[in-house]
């Protein structure tokens, strides 16, 4: 009998926090309406008592119809709150940085971003106001690098021209060298050479 | 030993190569931070980056000014002690007078121009890898 008493206690514990099944709250309620309940838990006894009727009364009183099935009221243990809160933390923390993450990819970007120009010794920063200088600017560099590579194109061109030129006359020189015996072709070489 | 010798010798070309790049434009490099300073000198400096990916595309300073022979001449002067280190090099000259001198060190360019108006402007364009790789293509 005292294990089954144990039993109960442990029920009851595990009631309190929420964990029972319906199965076991049942065995609670049949429990509590017994009458060879052990002093320290006579206490539980009008509490049972009103979970199975009174809860039932009035709820039928309110719907004006019987009750299908009573869900018991449980008592929210410290523990059960502490875990609620930090649910309830962790997804305003998720939500907040999701937040931000969104914000700062849709928030306004400029590709100017931490431009200046500077007139006279003051330095302006406000993009807004220096905008049009940067954007000219730009273009102007662009303009004259654009004018630099093109002169180099301009530069390198005729050399390349110039080379191949050279290199004509002298496969057609070798040639000509060719034409004459070996002994003569030093001769030939440093003519051609000092011509 | 030879693996302690042959990471100080890395060390050593490592350090050596930055060495030369930093030292190739710094005659023009503290012109142009001297500039920022000076009176009747105008300067924008544009940080580019790009909209689609926000990376820095390239970075230009323009100086410009009116009137400022001995200006105009610190700079001429500034790109000729630099001159052996450009990768490229252009210069223009008018009846004697320097009227454009362009620069390239590795990614970045330097262009000088003056006009008969007195007129001067001196650019410095750094492209970064990225947007580099995609004008040679």
């Amino acid at each position: 009998m005292t294990d089954g008493y144990k039993y109960m206690e442990e029920l009851l514990e595990r009631f309190f926090d929420g964990e029972t099944s319906n199965e076991e709250e049942r065995t609670l309620y049949r429990f509590f309406t017994r009458e060879d309940i052990p002093v320290h838990l006579r206490r539980y006894k009008p509490v049972f008592r009103y979970f199975e009727n009174g809860l039932e009364k009035e709820i039928n009183l309110l719907t004006g119809e019987p009750a299908k099935s009573i869900e018991p009221l449980r008592h929210m243990t410290a523990k059960r709150r502490i875990r609620i809160a930090a649910g309830m933390a962790a997804s305003l923390l998720i939500l907040l940085i999701a937040g931000l993450l969104f914000l700062r990819k849709t928030s306004a970007f400029d590709p100017y971003e931490g431009s200046y120009i500077v007139r006279d010794g003051v330095r302006i920063t406000d993009i807004s106001v220096i905008r049009p200088e940067l954007e000219a600017t730009v273009r102007k560099a662009l303009l004259q690098e654009e004018k630099a590579s093109r002169l180099l194109a301009n530069l390198t061109e005729p050399e390349t021209r110039l080379e191949q030129i050279q290199r004509r006359i002298d496969r057609q020189n070798e040639e000509i060298i060719n034409r004459f015996p070996d002994e003569m072709k030093e001769r030939i070489r440093s003519i051609i050479e000092n011509k | 030993m030879k693996t302690r010798n042959l990471i100080a010798v890395a060390i050593l070309l490592l350090t050596g190569s930055l060495a030369a790049d930093l030292s190739a434009q710094e005659t023009l490099k503290a012109l142009v931070k001297k500039c920022e300073n000076m009176e009747n000198v105008n300067i924008s400096v544009v940080r580019n980056k790009n909209k689609e990916t926000r990376e820095m595309q390239r970075a230009i300073i323009n100086i410009s000014f009116n009137n400022n022979q001995a200006l105009a001449g610190e700079f001429i002067a500034a790109f000729e002690k630099d001159k052996e280190m450009a990768d490229q090099e252009i210069e223009n000259k008018s009846n004697g007078k320097t009227t454009t001198i362009f620069y390239r060190f590795g990614n970045v360019t330097y262009s000088f121009s003056q006009g008969n108006d007195g007129s001067a402007s001196i650019s410095v364009i750094e492209k970064y890898e990225k947007e580099e790789m995609k004008t040679v293509n």
